[in-house]
């Protein structure tokens, strides 16, 4: 999480929120430009990349969905774990998936991290005629609390882009995660390595 | 919070735990396109593979010793109707633990006064099931791989390996670099090693050698390096080892520090050190397996994996596969019972071949019965095709099928979880170390081998190590004398007045009430592990009066413990803090008998 100017910087980002707020259709929409009405609950995906320039910054962003493990309060603590900045999104139409957020804040709160860049995202803002949560509310939980809030709309793209722009030009300010450095990390070109080394 | 229910209400498989094990299951199952539920009674994933943080640990204790007091045995129920017979299964997952676990105690060494000398207790992330290193070039790692959970986690390698020779830790040498650098080693003993592990390397061992169409081609074959390593692939790994002119000492830092080798040695008068079932077709896997695991991921890599956060990443790795791929991970929701159906007459002739179809419930009957449904604490029924639960339900499956349990045989580990001010290897966090059989006197039975971790892994907050140690359990219960001497010969016990010494001179190495038996034989024990400390203390060399316990250490020692008193000023050992010593059931198959 170094500075570095000329290396892409890794950043893991995480979505917190209740099921149908939008998260898995925001990062369709940062990532691959798309939207879908119907967007089935995961993406099936270990992660998703994206790549930012801020600044004299690169970002390199892993994005990590909850997976579907949310839906009965069933996220594994790896989720979070050395997560470098967090998006609690809430659906701007429901009263019930506010309150779930605060709870999310809370419990990112709990785990300890002060650099954590956090997020709130009231997602469906082209739904501002069904609204429950004025913007106004929001706002103010969100300068309580130390997180940024935009509305955001992934089906019309409103402020996706910036949502994630604005993390991006955050990150470098904050502090390195107390992960330990030098972890090593399982990959396929290794396992390559190591077919060549067995079979002489 | 209320219960939610579970949606949709069948699955192709369910899944009870979220240990290593079911999770890989599940994982694999969802990757193949099955619907899949995975339940948890705990709050958190990992069942007995769950990284716990020091009070955790101390609760689950305290749970046991409970949930054993208010123990019920729940019958089968069964119920017939015309078309079919169902049997209700109960199950009860609070005192499941105590299926897997025994004899467990926790020391608390420090005292509370002391207590801020661990550290913040919930950076600790200590792992019952002992930290699972795998081998860099092994099946699991290649597991990890190919799953795709490597995304989720990551690892640090073992930075040296050491042996307990002649009363204190030495280091071994365990990879080429370290033969050569290796002062103690005579030129001669370095050329034989190394000739030794290279001829390992060579040796042709492919399993296709065995179809080979004759004799002699297999043997060609199997003898085409340039220097053989063995004469036939079936003599015992032990005579290889001796037709190599290896010295004894090398021969136990190959059985022990390399291959990893985990057989209590037979009676032999010379041998102490004969792994008599071991041949050296398979002894010479085990050092290739190692030899190809140094350096696999990184130059200055050991042998050995050990995943950052504790062995508890690794299920929660598989789970969220799992998720991936479309499984649901309920936490928090039990199964109360599980139901079967009896198959037809026709069908019970074939059950018996049929897998998923158990046979012979004793208390109904007789018959085949197939696992159809769960239900939850809430009342919810859940139907599956096929259910996977966790090894704590053993007991209560084969109180109902006897006939039908699975042959699969068990073994117990002796275990103690030691938490220390101090490496054991100065400037290196993790660390294995190998007591040979037979180096602690007194002890018997197979190696105990400690895996140190520390703040590099997360598995302890900064400046303090967790040291695990664990020996197979012989039906001796030899492992649990060994383990506990082991302990007493690494660490040095805190000792701050001479009222608490004396409470935990009394308390020390004594089991829970459970057992009078293994009471009786702990005690028994330990006149000899106290006489064996002794001979330990009395010959550290002693350099002015006692420095070593932080106030208190003139104060006179208890009258109880007839023993001298100890120079205790040279002790340079890690001091002890905290400790919990218990044994662990494992099956045959499971990972935890080929390492700690």
């Amino acid at each position: 999480m170094a500075g570095n100017p000329s290396a892409p910087m890794q950043a893991k980002l995480v979505l917190l929120g209740d099921m149908g707020t939008g998260k898995s259709s925001l990062v369709l929409r940062f990532v691959k430009g798309q939207f879908f009405e119907y967007q089935e609950s995961t993406i099936g995906a270990a992660f998703l990349t994206q790549t930012v320039s801020v600044n004299d910054t690169t970002v390199k962003f892993e994005i990590w969905d909850t997976a579907g493990q949310e839906r009965y309060h069933s996220l594994a603590p790896m989720y979070y774990r050395g997560a470098a900045a967090a998006i609690v999104v809430y659906d701007i139409t429901s009263t019930d998936s506010f309150n779930r957020a605060k709870s999310w804040v809370r419990e990112l709160q709990r785990q300890g991290n002060p650099a954590l860049v956090m997020a709130l995202a009231g997602n469906k803002s082209d739904k501002s005629d069904e609204r429950k949560i004025p913007a106004e509310e929001a706002s103010a939980y969100a300068d309580e609390n130390g997180l940024f809030f935009m509305e955001t709309s992934a089906k019309t793209a409103a402020n996706v882009n910036e949502l994630f722009y604005e993390i991006a030009r955050k990150l470098p300010k904050a502090a390195p995660t107390p992960a330990p450095a030098g972890g090593i990390v399982l990959n396929n070109q290794q396992n390559a390595q190591k077919k060549k080394s067995t079979c002489c | 919070m209320e219960e939610l229910p579970i949606e949709p209400t069948h699955f192709d498989l369910i899944v009870v735990g979220t240990g290593l094990i079911e999770s890989i299951v599940a994982g694999a199952a969802s990757k193949a396109g099955k619907t899949v539920l995975q339940l948890d009674h705990a709050a958190g994933y990992g069942t007995q593979w769950a990284s716990l943080s020091v009070g955790d640990a101390q609760n689950l204790v305290e749970n046991l010793r409970e949930a054993e007091a208010s123990s019920v045995n729940l019958e089968p129920v069964v119920v017939s109707s015309s078309s079919d017979t169902i049997m209700s299964l109960p199950v009860d997952s609070s005192s499941g633990a105590g299926c897997i676990y025994d004899r467990m105690e926790v020391q608390d060494l420090v005292g509370d006064e002391f207590r801020d000398r661990m550290g913040n207790l919930h950076r600790y992330n200590l792992d019952l099931s002992a930290p699972k290193a795998a081998s860099g070039a092994g099946a699991f790692v290649d597991l990890i791989v190919k799953s795709g959970t490597h995304h989720y986690l990551e690892f640090k390698s073992t930075e040296g390996t050491l042996m307990w020779i002649d009363g204190s830790l030495q280091p071994v040498p365990s990879s080429r670099a370290e033969v050569f650098r290796n002062k103690k080693l005579s030129a001669m003993h370095k050329r034989l090693l190394m000739r030794f592990l290279q001829a390992c390397l060579d040796a042709k061992l492919e399993t296709d050698l065995a179809e080979m169409p004759c004799e002699t081609a297999r043997a060609d074959a199997e003898c085409s390096s340039t220097m053989p390593v063995f004469s036939h692939p079936d003599e015992s790994f032990f005579a290889c080892l001796q037709s190599h002119k290896l010295p004894p000492l090398l021969q136990q830092v190959v059985l022990y520090a390399i291959a990893l080798v985990d057989e209590a040695p037979t009676g032999s008068s010379t041998g102490r050190h004969v792994a008599k079932g071991l041949t050296a077709r398979e002894g010479v896997r085990l050092v290739q397996l190692y030899i190809q695991s140094i350096g696999r991921f990184g130059p200055d890599q050991g042998a050995f994996l050990i995943p950052l956060y504790g062995t508890g990443e690794l299920p929660q790795a598989f789970c969220r596969q799992a998720a991936v791929g479309g499984a649901i991970n309920v936490l928090r929701r039990a199964v109360v019972d599980i139901q079967f159906q009896k198959c037809g007459d026709e069908a019970a002739g074939e059950g018996r071949e049929r897998p998923g179809a158990a046979t012979l419930p004793h208390s109904a009957g007789g018959g085949s019965w197939k696992c159809t449904a769960v239900r939850t604490s809430g009342g919810q029924q859940l139907t599956c095709g096929a259910l996977v639960l966790n090894a704590m339900y053993m007991d209560v499956m084969r109180h109902a099928f006897e006939a039908g349990a699975s042959p699969c045989g068990e073994q117990r580990v002796a275990r103690a979880i030691c938490i220390t001010d101090a490496s054991l290897a100065e400037g290196k966090s993790q660390v294995l170390a190998i007591f040979p059989p037979g180096c602690l006197e007194g002890v018997t039975g197979g190696p105990v081998r400690a895996m140190q971790v520390g703040q590099s892994t997360c598995a302890a907050p900064d400046g303090r190590f967790v040291v695990y140690l664990s020996a197979p359990v012989g039906s001796d219960g030899a492992g649990i004398e060994a383990v506990s001497a082991a302990v007493t010969a690494l660490f040095r016990r805190f000792d701050p007045a001479s009222t608490r010494t004396a409470a935990e001179e009394a308390s020390r190495g004594k089991p829970p009430p459970r057992d009078v038996n293994l009471e009786a034989d702990e005690a028994a024990a330990n006149p000899a592990k106290a006489e064996e400390r002794c001979l330990e203390e009395a010959a550290a060399p002693s350099a002015g009066e006692a420095s070593a316990g932080q106030r208190g250490a003139e104060s006179p020692h208890p009258p109880e413990s007839a023993r001298p008193q100890p120079a205790r000023g040279a002790d340079s050992r890690p001091l002890l803090l905290w400790a919990m010593l218990y044994t662990q059931r494992v099956a045959e198959a499971d990972e935890v008998s080929s390492f700690p």
